[in-house]
């Protein structure tokens, strides 16, 4: 093998995508050239750098897709669950007067912590208006979303999707 | 009702998501992290990347592999999101994620404090293309394949190889690489 033909497999040799008999010409061409060799250990280093990046602990994903939970007596969910319900109402009166049917139709799904006492309190600013939304946590929710896109803001609206 | 009948079609997918987003998210997350290189960026490329799996579950072939085929869809956020790419999903994974990091939760009382101290090999990364940059992270953090890369990124296995022999290059041969500077 030439120095050439060995320098463009260098990765594959790293890779372990070279068949058997290639790795083997390619071993033997390294033991004999010390130049390539030490280049193959350039690359060794440069790959031990690339996986000693540490591997990173984000919050659970509840706190990405959900906001921070708080357990809550059972007395409180009823309520809980009315105030969602009338928000969902209000919100629903607000797209539809202030957007009509311009915005953009989508679903998305939040994933609310398992425990069914938990409620997830959401709060969206919308228009330099405050919304709260309250899950609770019993499953996947869905919620249609729509989004409107003005000059100089973004518009989001939620409404109630239904529940798995 | 579009929206019911969903509901009804995706019950099992949706369940499968959420089970997948739960053992999959760390792993989504630093995917993004190494694209992105930066903290927030990655916290929103995950919500996008859920968004558009949870859009598109309908269409996946139930023959393939689930988790590859959401790596794939966080690879290719992570790709427009550095090529200045914006998505109205983007828009909304951004707001999500800043209105959940504003409440106050116990375990993540400054999450971004433990990404302070970036590493060499995170910085090195962002010295080379995005594209570069996915094949790199695709084999060495994932342990993928080079068909496997190749079928991620819509490409040939042969396109993997000499492409990472490039990556690789360019990378010893940056400035801050220890040792760089060869050829």
């Amino acid at each position: 093998m030439k120095c050439s033909s060995f320098k463009k497999r260098i990765s594959q040799y790293l890779d372990k995508e070279l068949s058997p008999e290639e790795e083997k010409r390619f071993v033997e061409h390294r033991e004999t050239c010390e130049k390539c060799n030490g280049l193959i250990l350039e690359y060794e280093g440069l790959d031990k750098i690339l996986g000693e990046i540490p591997v990173v602990h984000p919050p659970g994903p509840r706190t990405s897709f959900n906001a921070a939970h708080e357990n809550r007596k059972a007395g409180i969910f009823f309520l809980a669950k009315a105030l969602a319900g009338a928000l969902v109402v209000i919100l629903v009166a607000f797209i539809l007067f202030r957007f009509g049917s311009d915005g953009e139709k989508n679903r998305i799904a939040l994933i609310p912590p398992g425990d069914k006492r938990t409620v997830c309190s959401y709060e969206i600013k919308l228009n330099q208006r405050r919304f709260n939304l309250n899950l609770k946590g019993d499953g996947v929710q869905l919620l249609n979303f729509e989004i409107a896109e003005g000059e100089d803001h973004i518009s989001l609206s939620f409404s109630e999707g239904g529940t798995l | 009702m579009n929206g019911m009948q969903n509901c009804g079609i995706i019950k099992n997918d949706m369940q499968e998501i959420s089970e997948i987003y739960e053992r999959h998210y760390e792993r989504i997350f630093n995917l993004c992290y190494r694209m992105s290189g930066n903290y927030h960026d990655s916290q929103d490329l995950v919500q996008e990347t859920f968004m558009k799996v949870h859009q598109k579950i309908t269409s996946f072939k139930q023959d393939a592999d689930i988790s590859t085929w959401i790596y794939s869809i966080a690879v290719n956020c992570c790709l427009d999101h550095l090529r200045g790419r914006k998505s109205i999903l983007r828009v909304l994974a951004k707001i999500i994620s800043e209105v959940t990091s504003r409440r106050n939760d116990p375990s993540c009382d400054n999450p971004e404090s433990q990404f302070m101290n970036k590493s060499e090999g995170l910085e090195l990364l962002q010295k080379i293309t995005p594209r570069h940059r996915a094949m790199i992270v695709l084999k060495i953090y994932m342990g993928y394949n080079y068909k496997e890369i190749a079928h991620i990124l819509k490409t040939s296995p042969d396109s993997v190889g000499v492409e990472l022999n490039r990556a690789r290059k360019k990378l010893l041969n940056s400035p801050g690489e220890k040792g760089g500077k060869r050829q």
